[in-house]
């Protein structure tokens, strides 16, 4: 039978879990130096003068792995149910996994031969050559 | 009766929460504050669900929308170029904000007095996840497999779509 | 005297690695461990007996003790692991560590502690000051909210709750979020660029991660960690404990690398990789703040260690003379020490390497994982 009783933990773990940080910070802020003045607060990038702002554009690659997890991460939630229901249906439960195993794998191998699981576009070795400096 | 109390409390406190926050999506200047008050607003839902005793169903918010579809638009954010500050503060705006919302509450009273609500919750027997389960198995196996034609779809578009982005 | 590199005599090194000081110490740790797991579980039971079985079964008084008794391990183990790790890495690569606080360093990471606690907290006039605040707190809490569903024993667990595991998948998810707005924040490229690298590690390691425990799932039929953990109970031919690790082994190695990379620790630390982006999303944080996010990775490695336990290593059982407590304890400290040995000996892979070997192998491989074992399962039981 499903109760609240087991979520009322949970919330003490969250509480306790934003103190341990909070409370801390609020003994740090207590205790520490303060000292700031406008060279110190300028942002760190290895003692040069900051060069433009840091929320800049990033590589579009980055984004199509978070899509290809957002497949895969809803495919292995159908999972779950099924590790815990399948010996009690019996074969054709793991039929229709198997199934639905191999669609997705099928999705990951045309992922893979389109060229999209790849870090970047350019062979280990064409970055070599591009870093290598002009003659 | 005290625990039906409760119940209802902690409820309000949830739904006001998911309001707010799904107001300060809209509202917030600031793109990337937008996307963590969704991220809130997503967490406070699964709790919603937890309240429904569906508890798979709230892991399963959390999971997917709460850690993927959140990290998915941060990504989004960070690989656009940021505008900065966006809106129009002006007080025209506001006040036409402010009909848009109240408008499409308007709309959906209607529904919301019309619809037989159970007035009691369904007593479940047996295990949330078991249940889940068994009927994904055995009565809706044909949805279940069509998910799977879905998704590679999904990935087949994400593909292409990044394929051109790629190379352009 | 020759005197050999890093300071060290040939007289020193002869004793660090032939004389009888490290199996002194080795033996005294193990004394030690036995001692206070067994003083613990006394105490434990001691104040259990105070109270009445129902006050115990309070969902709030379990949620509060729970909660507090995970700080103190997260907090003394967070303070500590610092000092076992430098220890173990030390003689690993054949070093002394920290000395000098007390004896054998014993005071080493309470100095740091002191020493952080007084850093100055410097928020740059460029950083977005509210995101920088709260993303400790915000990457902290989700991943200490996952051990109210692990089981330090069969009745040391904060809730039983039915989706167990899935509950600790779900928290774990959280935590990219935490760690981009320390990335963001900021408004430092370093912070950025570190805290997309993790993010787009924890992604790709999340997948594998998720498949490899449906093997213990299915075999458990439960997502609940204490019945993860009873299904493992017994023997094989009388010796052999039946626990997943050894016929799910493909599974326990995927899962081990997965939680490894997820920590974000050498051999996967590229989004802290000091060389090229500085400490990544930490960077420019200091004093406590700092702190937290550096706790992150300990609380990570205790909560992926203690999982892997429950779920591959058949988590608190164990022959009798050590309780179940200390089994649990005993597990947890060998898995975290074989992390601290791959860290000690392993180098730093490129960030191409760490996506392929995410995508292009543990996920391909955890899929047919699964498969295999539905079906082996199917036929067998």
């Amino acid at each position: 039978m499903v109760t609240y009783e087991h979520y009322i933990p949970v919330v003490a773990f969250i509480a306790v879990g934003i103190l341990i940080p909070g409370g801390a910070m609020i003994m740090s802020w207590m205790i520490r130096t303060k000292n700031p003045y406008p060279e110190k607060l300028t942002t760190y990038e290895c003692g040069e003068e900051p060069i433009g702002t840091a929320q800049m554009q990033f590589d579009v690659q980055y984004y199509i792995y978070a899509l290809l997890f957002v497949v895969f991460d809803v495919e292995t939630v159908f999972l779950y149910p099924w590790a815990v229901v399948f010996t009690d249906i019996g074969m054709i439960a793991v039929v229709e996994m198997v199934i639905f195993i191999a669609m997705l794998l099928v999705a990951l191998v045309y992922a893979w031969k389109k060229g999209i699981l790849e870090w970047t576009s350019l062979s280990w070795r064409e970055v070599q050559v591009k870093m290598e400096p002009e003659k | 009766m005290k625990e039906v109390a409760a119940d209802l409390i902690v409820f309000f406190i949830l739904a006001l929460v998911s309001i707010f926050a799904a107001v300060m999506v809209m509202e917030a200047e600031d793109i990337f504050h937008a996307a963590l008050f969704l991220a809130l607003l997503f967490t406070v839902i699964s709790g919603v669900y937890i309240l429904l005793l569906a508890e798979f169903i709230a892991a399963i918010q959390l999971l997917v929308y709460g850690g993927a579809i959140v990290v998915l638009i941060l990504f989004a954010i960070v690989l656009t170029n940021r505008a900065g500050k966006v809106g129009d503060q002006s007080l025209k705006n506001l006040l036409m904000r402010t009909a848009a919302i109240i408008g499409f509450t308007a709309l959906l009273v209607q529904p919301i007095l019309k619809t037989p609500w159970p007035q009691r919750m369904i007593e479940t027997t047996g295990l949330n996840t078991y249940a889940v389960g068994y009927s994904l198995f055995t009565d809706y196996v044909i949805p279940f497999e069509v998910v799977s034609l879905a998704l590679l779809s999904a990935l087949i578009g994400a593909v292409y779509l990044s394929k051109r982005e790629v190379e352009a | 005297m020759t005197r050999v590199h890093g300071g060290l005599y040939a007289e020193d090194m002869e004793q660090l690695y032939h004389g009888p000081v490290p199996y002194v110490i080795l033996a005294a740790g193990a004394v030690i461990f036995v001692a206070a797991t067994a003083a613990v579980g006394i105490a434990l039971s001691f104040i259990g007996s105070l109270g009445s079985t129902s006050f115990w079964n309070n969902p709030w008084v379990r949620g509060i003790v729970g909660a507090v008794l995970w700080a103190v391990v997260v907090g003394g183990g967070g303070l500590y692991l610092t000092l076992v790790e430098r220890k173990f890495m030390a003689r690993v690569q054949v070093r002394y560590g920290p000395n000098r606080w007390g004896p054998y360093g014993l005071l080493q990471p309470i100095a740091d502690a002191l020493k952080l606690m007084r850093k100055e907290d410097i928020i740059p006039d460029a950083a977005d000051s509210l995101v920088m605040r709260l993303a400790p707190i915000i990457a902290f809490a989700p991943s200490f909210m996952l051990f109210a569903a692990v089981p330090w024993t069969a009745e040391y667990v904060a809730s039983k709750m039915d989706i167990g595991v899935l509950y600790i998948i779900a928290v774990t998810s959280l935590t990219p979020i935490g760690v981009l707005m320390a990335g963001w924040g900021p408004n430092n490229k370093y912070n950025l660029l570190g805290a997309m690298r993790f993010a787009a590690q924890e992604l790709a390691y999340e997948v594998p991660l998720i498949l490899a425990m449906i093997g213990p799932i299915a075999v458990a039929q439960s997502l609940n960690g204490v019945a993860i953990v009873e299904a493992q109970s017994g023997y094989w031919f009388g010796v052999i404990p039946r626990w997943n690790i050894f016929p799910q082994f493909f599974g326990a190695i995927i899962f081990f690398v997965a939680f490894m990379a997820e920590t974000g620790r050498i051999p996967f630390d590229i989004p802290d990789a000091e060389g090229e982006v500085v400490h990544g999303f930490s960077a420019e944080y200091s004093g406590m703040k700092f702190v937290m996010l550096l706790l992150l990775e300990y609380v990570h490695l205790i909560a992926g260690a203690a999982l892997f336990v429950v779920v591959y290593m058949g988590g608190y059982l164990g022959p009798a003379p050590l309780s179940q407590f200390a089994w649990f304890t005993l597990k947890l400290l060998f898995v975290i020490l074989v992390m601290m040995l791959i860290r000690a000996v392993w180098f730093r892979v490129r960030i191409d390497q760490i996506m392929d070997l995410g995508w292009k192998i543990l996920l391909p491989a955890a899929l047919i994982n699964v498969g295999v074992i539905g079906v082996v399962l199917a036929l067998t039981v």
